[in-house]
């Protein structure tokens, strides 16, 4: 089988797993909806991380901003944010169909340039630091967030904000908003895939590799750094604006801010599924996910323990991740080369005869 | 003859050490010069001042006329300054062929450039200049697997592909096998004529620097001891007593 | 009369020695041979002697002390040396050449335990009595084996000094003071590196750094020396002073060494045996002086 047909075989694969999924279990559909939440994060979190070798503690920000953004333009294009959030839901504010709908749309937007013009400025100050001190840095803006914003009374503070309310069914919404979770999923892929492979991508491994050489072959890296962390925040910012209404009730430290578990999360599955590579990222998400969910509903107590024990074993041990391992092991399946090509004069020669 | 690179009274010395002590030369337009000297001389921290690799501590450097010691590395660069490093470097888990096409130029890239792929004309030139450093074959393994000296061969190519205006080598030649050195130099040589690219290098085997420079600078204890023409050079007595050796 | 010819003579030699001068430190001569790396492989190709065993024993005396058996090695999963054979004889000194990229670095990792081994023996000793030493690790040859590898790239440990160098070159002995004891030995024969014993070595100049980096690899008391790269990087004044010390060791001392040397010129004139290596095969083998002499191996690999 050529790597051309093992990836289509993947394509069908996913997708008939993300159409089907929810309709042969739907009680699964809110799960398998957080899987795709999840396959954002890795995905997102990989092009810093993976591709350019810049591991970012502090990604879950902008899926904080992203969920609060989308929030607030829920509220904000028809009601007072202010009162709103004062009233701490006491006053059931209605939104009409329509107004939910548009709050909804224009929300993910809002929330989708927020987050990215946020990381363009970020950008500037946080890029200058490197290796261990850029995951401490980044973790530092994602944790003080949290605080900023739990001490914001008009974005409801610690109280946080109720969101409006979906119009329709509970299975209604989580069959809409699954839908909308899988083709952002399919939306990223796609075009972290076009990504990788234009001149950006190439730049992005470069510095990676050796940014010292990149620099001094002239390649402008803050410009690329900074592109990189404003389009992984453009679809976090979606995630969170996303996840937020799937919830329904967002709170900055434990929902909107999790740095202690989506924000290390994202890491361990870009990890576990093999960091810089196209499939690593899903593949781990599709993975570390199944896994919590099982020792959460079988093992109680243990799925701590459980993902302590896989992040633990994948950083000692088993640094490739998945794709990774398999890329080395099988590299043909992939369509790398191991093995000299032939030289220019024999391939001219083979083209003729 | 105009100058493209003058540097002059540059000193630079870290934890105490004196690594350039007001050192003034200049590299002549369109011409290859040398630069000689015991290790611990200064030569590559002469380098790193003038690429913007780390500020000087007095003196200026000017390219083309312009001041540069206070620009950064990319900034420098994207002027078609170039620099190869002594300990090799390229990117290790990019195939040779990767290695090439991001090393085109960035002099002109305009933003969305950078979404662009890559036309096949600069696909070509990485293979010729692949094939030329005896790299075709391996050019879809990752760079980091080729050995010590195909990865210096694979940065040479690299440099070259950039069109530079002038190339600092630290060490091109070391570790190569001396039939592929004669190759390289020939290359060197084609480059400084036909295109034009002004070559500064620094460089132990004395079979390249005589074949290869017009004139030499020699640095000993970070200070500039002589500078002339290989013949002169070769017969100063300062340089066979610090550098050459007496035989 | 004859304090004229005397003169004359003299003037001669001064001329000899000038000539011997360009020849020695780093070859002078012209950089005309221009071949690209494929036709250096093809001719190469073309004129390589499938050599047979008997020729490699010959010229290793039919006595070798250390030899490599059909080896395929290499790195990760891509067999860098297919079918290779090697021997040295006690004492003697072989020096391996070829383009870049052809394994000559793999025949010393390989020796020394840093490569993937496919399949093939490494057998080290006296007679019949040799050990296989293909599946011990690095420190087990190094302390068992008897073999020490000096590396291409500057390996000294630059913050602590020389004298702190050097007894890590002991590390692996039994105690701290047999390493001192070894140390001190190795000081009394070269009492340049002596004089700087308290100096960090970092700010040693090039050749004592390569007189660091060979005495460190003394203290275990090894029998072969695999040498990388002796005089790469290395200023002209130093590179006759680092083949004077392995000179010694060879002679004095009876040394067994390996090396691979892009210098080919001096690595053939300094070794008893050269091997030519072309893409992981040998393609000639032959006296040191025997292959300084001959025209293809000075044109294909020497720079003409």
């Amino acid at each position: 089988m050529s790597f051309s047909q093992r990836e289509k075989l993947t394509y069908a694969f996913l997708l008939g797993f993300g159409i089907l999924g929810p309709i042969l279990f739907p009680a699964y559909t809110f799960q398998i909806a957080v899987l795709w939440i999840m396959v954002l994060f890795a995905q997102t979190w990989d092009t810093m991380g993976g591709q350019m070798g810049y591991n970012s503690l502090g990604n879950i920000f902008f899926f904080g901003t992203g969920m609060y953004i989308c929030a607030i333009t829920q509220v904000g294009m028809f009601y007072d944010v202010g009162v709103y959030t004062a009233a701490h839901g006491a006053d059931k504010a209605v939104f009409t169909d329509t107004q939910y709908y548009i709050g909804l749309g224009v929300g993910l937007l809002l929330a989708a340039l927020g987050s990215a013009f946020l990381a363009a400025i970020l950008g500037w100050t946080v890029f200058g630091l490197r290796g261990p001190y850029f995951a401490i840095g980044t973790l530092a803006i994602a944790l003080s967030a949290g605080e900023l914003i739990g001490a914001w009374e008009w974005v409801g503070g610690g109280g946080g904000i109720a969101l409006p309310v979906y119009p329709g069914s509970g299975d209604g919404k989580s069959e809409f908003f699954y839908v909308l979770c899988f083709a952002s999923a399919i939306a990223t892929f796609a075009f972290l895939k076009w990504l990788y492979t234009t001149r950006f991508g190439l730049a992005l491994n470069a510095i990676r590799d050796d940014e010292d050489k990149a620099e001094a072959m002239g390649v402008h890296t803050l410009r690329h750094k900074t592109v990189a962390w404003t389009i992984s925040a453009f679809f976090l910012g979606i995630t969170g604006g996303l996840f937020g209404n799937m919830t329904g009730f967002i709170e900055p430290l434990e929902v909107a801010f999790p740095t202690i578990t989506f924000g290390i999360f994202m890491v361990a599955m870009a990890l576990l599924g093999g960091k810089g590579t196209l499939w690593g990222p899903v593949l781990g998400a599709i993975l570390f996910h199944i896994i919590k969910e099982t020792t959460w509903t079988y093992f109680l107590g243990w799925q701590w323990i459980a993902l302590g024990v896989i992040i633990i074993v994948n950083v000692v041990f088993f640094q490739q991740g998945i794709m990774g391992y398999l890329e080395d092991k099988y590299p043909h399946w992939f369509g790398v080369e191991v093995e000299e090509s032939n030289a220019i004069d024999d391939q001219a020669k083979e083209a003729t005869q | 003859m105009t100058n493209i690179i003058e540097v002059e009274g540059v000193s630079k010395s870290y934890g105490g050490v004196v690594a350039n002590h007001k050192v003034s030369m200049e590299v002549p337009v369109g011409r290859i010069t040398g630069l000689i000297g015991p290790n611990g001389s200064g030569k590559t921290t002469l380098f790193n001042s003038v690429v913007g690799y780390q500020p000087i501590d007095e003196g200026s450097i000017k390219f083309k006329g312009q001041e540069i010691s206070k620009m950064n590395v990319q900034q420098i660069a994207r002027l078609g300054l170039l620099r190869t490093f002594q300990q090799t470097r390229i990117y290790g888990n990019m195939n040779g062929v990767q290695n090439m096409l991001i090393s085109v130029s960035h002099r002109n890239a305009a933003f969305l450039d950078m979404f662009k792929p890559y036309p096949a004309e600069m696909k070509d030139k990485a293979e010729h200049l692949l094939e030329f450093v005896g790299l075709y074959q391996k050019r879809k393994l990752s760079a980091g697997d080729l050995s010590f000296g195909q990865q210096k061969l694979l940065e040479f190519a690299m440099a070259l592909m950039n069109d530079p205006e002038v190339l600092l080598l630290d060490e091109p030649t070391a570790g190569i096998n001396p039939t592929l050195i004669n190759g390289l130099l020939d290359r060197l040589h084609r480059a400084n004529t036909e295109f034009g690219i002004t070559l500064f290098v620094i460089e132990h085997n004395m079979r390249v620097v005589m074949n290869l420079a017009d004139n030499i600078y020699c640095l000993a204890h970070g200070e500039l001891l002589a500078h002339g023409t290989p013949d002169e050079i070769q017969n100063d007595q300062r340089v066979i007593d610090a550098y050459l050796g007496a035989h | 009369m004859s304090e004229e010819n005397t003169t004359i003579d003299a003037v001669a030699e001064t001329d000899a020695e000038a000539a011997n001068r360009s020849t020695s430190g780093y070859h002078m001569g012209a950089v005309d041979t221009v071949i690209s790396v494929e036709d250096v492989n093809k001719q190469a190709k073309a004129m390589a002697e499938v050599i047979p065993v008997e020729r490699i024993a010959e010229l290793a005396g039919n006595d070798p002390f250390l030899r490599i058996d059909n080896l395929k090695a290499g790195y990760g999963k891509m067999e860098i040396l297919h079918d290779f054979n090697l021997q040295v004889a006690k004492g003697q000194s072989l020096c391996l050449i070829g383009p870049n990229g052809a394994g000559k670095s793999t025949i010393l990792h390989s020796i020394f335990g840093f490569t993937n081994i496919f399949s093939g023996n490494i057998l080290v000793g006296d007679g019949d009595n040799k050990t296989d030493v293909t599946a011990m690790t690095s420190s087990q040859k190094l302390k068992h084996g008897g073999i020490a590898y000096i590396l291409q790239d500057k390996s000294i440990f630059p913050g602590m000094t020389v004298e702190e160098n050097l007894w890590m070159g002991g590390y692996l002995m039994d105690t701290p003071d047999q390493a001192k004891e070894a140390a001190e030995r190795v000081f009394a024969k070269y009492d340049r590196l002596a004089a700087r014993r308290t100096h960090a070595a970092g700010v040693l100049s090039g050749g004592e750094r390569r007189l660091l980096e060979i005495s460190r690899a003394l203290v275990m008391g090894p029998e072969v020396l695999l040498v990388d790269e002796p005089s790469i990087g290395l200023e002209p004044r130093f590179i006759d002073m680092v083949f004077e010390i392995l000179d010694d060791l060879q002679h004095a001392e009876g040394k067994t060494i390996i090396m691979v040397e892009q210098n080919a010129k001096k690595g053939l004139e300094f070794a008893d045996v050269g091997y030519v290596l072309v893409s992981g095969e040998l393609a000639i083998a032959g006296k040191g002086d025997e292959l300084l002499e001959n025209p293809d191996v000075g044109r294909l690999f020497l720079g003409g």
